[in-house]
């Protein structure tokens, strides 16, 4: 054989032979290779139709609930049109006989409660990160890092109950309450109500910090040495090389990181849901409402909870107003979402 | 231009210690409250943590309530979540990682794919509670979910009374005829008890009496079990000293002898039978307490009513002319469409929500497996497909794992996706596919906003059990990460 090869015989031989191993069908190979592939490609769209099928569902619910011809739970015709959800000041659906569905009271207490929570989030949540990145040593970073993601693992429903049992009886200074039995007698020197903006708010943004935090953290993280390097060069101290030149240079991924941490305080649920109350602000008697924050309020996620958790009947126009606020709710965090994403494309600093 | 202005070292090195000062207590406060979130759930709820807790069913007494039936919902939607979440996440990131088209138009496509993703993790969970219940709950109808339009793994079977508080299980169909036991039972298989009928056991020969001897019958069934009790405890009585049962092979005979009832002549090897079955089983018995005997204690009676019975020629009796009850049985496959407000629906709502989460820490870890390791595939001639499959895959495992893991500790977590599907308060944990079923955070949540104050300890002893879930599949997330980590 070898001697054959040498001379050139016997390597012909072997090209022209039919089978030089072992015989390997190719056609079973790419059959395997294109099932695998539809496979894939079936997963890959299952993911797709997801997003395609909230927009549709919400779309068409909610045009269920705009077009009329459905009924009340009493057994009344209702008509709501989509001004009247876009601009009227009132919300009123569930009780009473005179219902309004004006959209606007459920975003105020919706962005009552965000507002609070983004001003807990933002500083305490950019200062840990910046601290963590450039002033923290590697022993430390190593422990507090994981410590505040904790955070980030607790249950929202965890939270509400904080909320609740702890955050509001602490405002009220009410520390008999702390303990399980309410104090009738407590100093309550802002007049805290049992369901409030600010005990909801301040635990959204307890929640939210770490958001804030490992998200502009890596961005922070991400901008190179040498631009520290040539800051402490010209002798600028570690705060100076941190505000200075550090912060501006990740500043399109910490923005997108507060947009981030934005969009999940709208869409939380369980918390307002627990302690934020059901009385969205009422708009109509004052835009000054907006303001207090010592009393309850209502969310567009705390709504649609308070809805589910009842016993309403579906295709009552109550009932039907839940999808119009969940799209409303889709379209505002999606939008968010978006504006976070393109910030953190279209801004990002390249270096090499 | 602005002008050149010195500032003093020391005011720059204030500064830099105020800001660190400040920047530290902020990251302290925060780990403050992490802690004073758990302090004060763990103070209210361990009180309330026992074994009873975790087993007993809700109640509305607030010091009986448990959370048996949630936590069994919570793990079974759980796993129904993770057997669907993790495939379809894991293949999506291979599709969207490993086959990059190059064309221009599938290469849009695939980038409107890739940003769709990573805006489906910014919306809100309670928004995919909605998109859930219209998708699997009522699949886009409303019609009366009750009355699902397919259905496959139901049985049905008609149950007959029988003497001595036996029932009896004939195979039945839908809307099968109520009709008294004499017509029917001709043409069909009877079976001895529902579990044997489930299991393909064997028939029992069943005889019809006439409907006037049913008083004399029932009579004596009972006062029968009522002589076996009776006996039985008496002997296991006397037998006992210190609070153990003490027998040996002779005494144990003995004893039998005392729980039985003499039979009739032609039934002597019957009774013999009986006698080695029951001194056999209190042999078992030997040295255990009261306490551990209520288990062994029930298989003897049991032994006992069956033998006697069948001596008494008690068993297979149905009472002519009774009405049988209609009893549906659900196998754990049972399956509708609409799925209704069960199990299926909660799972595959619940990977609605940690998909994009799993598909993009998959996304990652795929990311980062070396371009090298492919083209050595290639190299050697093989497709990709065996790339993936044999050097991608296991290269990224631990990653994809990792981010599985913690994203299922978040699905145990979520309340407001199945708000809608799951309920409150239920008796008994989910028994099949589309079961009703509760979940804890769900459970929580209701003792929360229960108007009742004394539910909120039950609520934080919920929480403890909750949070030991999670944290648990966290330390399992970590320790993988950190093993493989090491490996590398």
């Amino acid at each position: 054989m070898t001697a054959s090869i040498t001379t050139g015989d016997g390597l012909k031989a072997i090209a022209q032979s039919q089978s030089p191993g072992k015989e390997r069908s190719t056609f079973l190979r790419d059959l395997k290779e294109r099932i695998i592939v539809s496979v894939l490609i079936l997963c890959g769209f299952i993911t797709v139709s997801i997003t395609v099928l909230i927009v549709f569902i919400l779309a068409q619910q909610a045009a269920g609930f705009f077009g009329g011809g459905i009924q009340d739970v009493q057994g009344r015709e209702a008509n709501v049109s989509i001004s009247d959800f876009l601009f009227a000041l009132e919300w009123n659906p569930l009780q009473g006989s005179d219902k309004e569905f004006g959209i606007w009271p459920l975003i105020v207490g919706t962005f009552q409660v965000t507002i609070v929570a983004m001003c807990i989030a933002i500083p305490v949540g950019l200062m840990v990160a910046i601290w963590l990145s450039e002033f923290a040593s590697p022993k430390v970073r190593a422990v507090i890092k994981p410590a505040i993601e904790i955070i980030a693992g607790v249950p929202t429903v965890v939270f509400g109950y904080f909320a609740l049992t702890f955050v509001t009886p602490l405002l009220q200074l009410d520390f008999a309450g702390i303990a399980g039995n309410p104090d009738v007698n407590k100093a309550n020197p802002l007049d805290i109500q049992i369901f409030n903006v600010l005990a909801a708010g301040l635990t959204v943004g307890i929640m939210c910090i770490p958001i804030v935090t490992s998200l502009s953290e890596d961005a922070i993280r991400a901008v190179p040495r040498a631009l520290r390097e040539g800051s402490y060069g010209l002798g600028a101290s570690r705060f100076e090389t941190s505000i200075k030149v550090v912060f501006p240079a990740a500043l399109s991924g910490i923005v997108a990181a507060c947009l981030l941490a934005f969009a999940r305080a709208v869409g939380e649920t369980m918390i307002v849901a627990i302690a934020a109350g059901l009385n969205p602000p009422k708009l109509a008697e004052g835009l000054s409402n907006i303001f207090a924050v010592n009393e309850p309020t209502q969310t567009m996620t705390g709504y649609m909870v308070s809805v589910f958790f009842g016993d309403l009947a579906t295709g009552t126009v109550e009932y039907q107003s839940v999808y119009a606020v969940g799209m409303t709710l889709f379209v505002i965090t999606l939008c968010i979402t978006i504006v976070g994403a393109y910030i953190r494309k279209r801004f990002r600093q390249q270096y090499e | 231009m602005p002008e050149y202005q010195p500032t003093s070292r020391s005011a720059r090195r204030i500064k830099n210690t105020l800001f660190q000062a400040v920047a530290m207590t902020a990251a302290g406060i925060a780990l403050i409250v992490l802690a004073t979130l758990l302090i004060s759930i763990c103070a209210r709820g361990f009180p309330r943590l026992d074994w009873n807790f975790i087993t007993a069913a809700m109640s509305s007494d607030s010091s009986a309530t448990g959370i048996g039936p949630a936590l069994l919902g919570s793990i079974s939607i759980l796993a129904i979540c993770a057997v669907s979440a993790i495939p379809l996440g894991v293949a999506s990131a291979i599709l969207l990682e490993e086959y990059r088209p190059k064309a221009k138009l599938p290469r849009t496509l695939h980038g409107f794919v890739q940003s769709n993703i990573t805006n489906l993790a910014g919306v809100p969970s309670i928004v995919y509670g909605i998109l859930g219940f219209s998708v699997f709950v009522v699949m886009f109808s409303n019609e009366n979910l009750n009355e699902p339009w397919f259905d496959l793994g139901q049985e049905f079977y008609l149950e007959y009374p029988g003497a001595g508080g036996q029932s009896f299980y004939v195979e039945s169909f839908e809307g099968a005829p109520l009709t008294p036991a004499s017509q029917e039972l001709a043409s069909v298989a009877i079976y001895g008890s529902l579990v044997d009928a489930r299991a393909g056991g064997p028939l029992a020969e069943v005889e019809i009496v006439e409907a006037g001897s049913l008083e004399a019958i029932r009579g004596e069934a009972d006062a029968r079990l009522r002589k076996i009790r009776r006996s039985m405890n008496r002997a296991l009585r006397n037998a006992t000293t210190n609070d153990t049962l003490q027998v040996d092979e002779t005494s144990a005979g003995e004893i039998a002898a005392g729980m039985l009832t003499p039979l009739r002549d032609e039934l002597k090897a019957d009774y013999e039978v009986m006698k080695a079955t029951a001194a056999e089983q209190l042999l078992a018995m030997n040295g255990q307490t009261s306490v551990e005997q209520l288990q062994s204690r029930l298989v003897l009676y049991n032994k006992l009513l069956e033998k006697e019975f069948e001596a008494a020629g008690l068993r297979g009796l149905i009472i002519e002319d009774t009405a049988p009850l209609r009893k549906d049985v659900k196998k754990w496959y049972y399956m509708q469409i609409p799925f209704g407000k069960g199990m299926l629906a909660g799972g595959l709502t619940l990977m609605l929500v940690i998909l994009p989460v799993v598909i993009v820490s998959a996304q990652e870890s795929i990311r980062a497996v070396s371009q090298e390791m492919r083209a050595g595939v290639l190299a050697l001639g093989g497709t990709k497909w065996q790339a993936i499959e044999k050097v991608v895959l296991p290269a990224a495992i631990p990653g994809i794992c990792t981010g599985a893991i913690l994203a299922l500790s978040r699905a145990i977590g979520e309340a407001a996706p199945i708000l809608l599907i799951g309920y409150v308060g239920l008796q008994v944990g989910p028994d099949h596919l589309m079961a009703a079923f509760a979940a804890l955070p769900l459970e929580i949540y209701n003792w929360t906003s229960e108007p009742d104050k004394s539910f909120r300890d039950a609520a934080a002893a919920g929480i403890i059990v909750l949070l030991a879930v999670l944290f648990s599949f966290n330390a399992v997330a970590v320790f993988i990460r950190q093993k493989f980590q090491q490996a590398n």
